[in-house]
């Protein structure tokens, strides 16, 4: 997608330059409010995770306990998500989940179906990259705790499997991520 | 689980700490130990970069535009130094020196109707506690819960704090020992699981903490306000 580079983006956010948080926000915050409506379910919890995470880049140039972006890590992109992922994952964790997930999103109904709605599970994209050396069901595994935010015990519930067999084909998949970067 | 030893098993807890697996007092335990660990933070570096492709499957969703004029507002306004727009405006409880007082910001005004609006919008919100400074009569923040399972901490009147602060939102179950961290309270307020909020009676507390909240999941400054809650079981 053509536009502005993020890395330099937040380099110019990190200089107090408020126009780049702005461009900065209306380029990214669409992506970021979709993984955080995934994660969270709900509109207005999702929005807060994607305000303290624009706050979080904001207090940047402020403060030198804000964690910064470092280039060397991989893509701007990438490092936000995961900003935002770590503030929906606290919320999640300190909250418990609402028991009212159904596959169809029916649940969230009353705020707008179209924006809630998310493929059923049957219909995974095809691992590309580095997840294509995974075996399949371990790939489902880790995409879904990824994409859901779930715990192992979610996990088991969701994929109709043991405890074990859900931990196992995580960890299969990290053990195997990692020894596709080494290679 | 223990520390951060076999290569394997750091792999392993970095992997799941990103991914977001580890329960609540693992996560917290971790987090604590990653300033003395650059070792584990790379790992979990390593892994926010090689996990997040799998957020491309996502379609973007425009946020709300009401959104922006949050974030807008928490960046000039660290600490408010007038009265914020209360949710609604039929509260009967306000007084009409605090509605005079109000009217008087314009500005605050133009920037908070549009918040108003939005959430005139969404589902009944019944108040459920007033966090308060003792001794003054008008809450900082009062905190209503919905029928769709939101909590909502909004700002009446939350006053000023240093620009190198933050306020964190904690929570007190009676008999407990230690509070239960809820999150950074900006002050526009935030939203929150009703799963977060302790059933039975508890205290709800807003403490004065560095920029990001408590380092360490306790409070390091001074409870600013606190309120009584009480939940049915």
């Amino acid at each position: 997608m053509a536009g502005e580079d993020v890395a330099a983006l937040l380099d110019r956010c990190a200089g107090g330059d408020q126009s780049a948080f702005k461009r900065l926000y209306d380029a990214q915050s669409p992506r970021l409010y979709a993984l955080a409506l995934r994660l969270l379910k709900q509109p207005v919890l999702a929005a807060d995770a994607v305000h303290d995470t624009f706050m979080h880049v904001w207090r940047m140039h402020a403060s030198e306990r804000a964690e910064r972006f470092d280039p060397a890590h991989g893509p701007a992109e990438a490092w936000l998500a995961a900003l935002l992922r770590a503030r929906a994952i606290d919320t999640l964790r300190r909250g418990g989940r609402q028991p009212l997930e159904q596959p169809d999103g029916a649940a969230s109904a009353e705020e707008g179906d179209e924006v809630l709605e998310k493929a059923p599970d049957r219909e995974v994209p095809a691992p590309d990259g580095r997840f294509a050396a995974l075996d399949p069901s371990a790939f489902h595994a880790l995409r879904l705790a990824y994409l859901e935010g779930l715990t192992y015990g979610e996990l088991a519930d969701r994929l109709q499997q043991p405890l074990g067999t859900v931990k196992a084909g995580v960890r299969r998949a990290l053990i195997g991520l990692k020894a596709c970067a080494r290679a | 689980m223990t520390g951060f030893g076999e290569p394997e098993e750091r792999l392993l807890l970095a992997g799941d700490y990103v991914l977001g697996t580890l329960p609540a007092d693992e996560r917290a335990r971790l987090r604590r130990e990653l300033d003395g660990d650059p070792a584990m933070r790379a790992e979990i570096a390593f892994w926010e970069q090689t996990l997040a492709t799998l957020a491309a499957e996502v379609p973007p969703v425009m946020p709300p535009i009401a959104l922006w004029t949050r974030i807008e507002r928490s960046v000039h306004a660290p600490g408010l130094r007038a009265p914020a727009m209360p949710v609604r405006s039929n509260r009967t409880e306000m007084s009409a020196a605090f509605w005079k007082a109000i009217t008087a910001v314009s500005f605050l005004m133009a920037a908070g109707i549009a918040f108003v609006v939005l959430m005139d919008r969404t589902p009944m919100a019944v108040p459920v506690a007033a966090l308060s400074r003792p001794g003054e009569p008008q809450p900082a923040f009062v905190v209503e819960t919905r029928s769709d399972g939101v909590v909502q901490v909004m700002p009446l009147h939350p006053g000023d704090i240093p620009s190198d602060r933050d306020m964190e939102l904690w929570s007190l179950p009676a008999g407990a020992s230690e509070p239960q961290p809820l999150g950074v309270l900006p002050p526009a307020g935030r939203h929150l699981h009703s799963a977060m909020l302790p059933m039975g009676d508890s205290k709800l507390l807003v403490t004065l903490e560095p920029r990001g909240g408590a380092p360490d999941g306790r409070p390091t400054g001074p409870v600013l306000f606190s309120g009584a809650l009480s939940l049915p079981d």
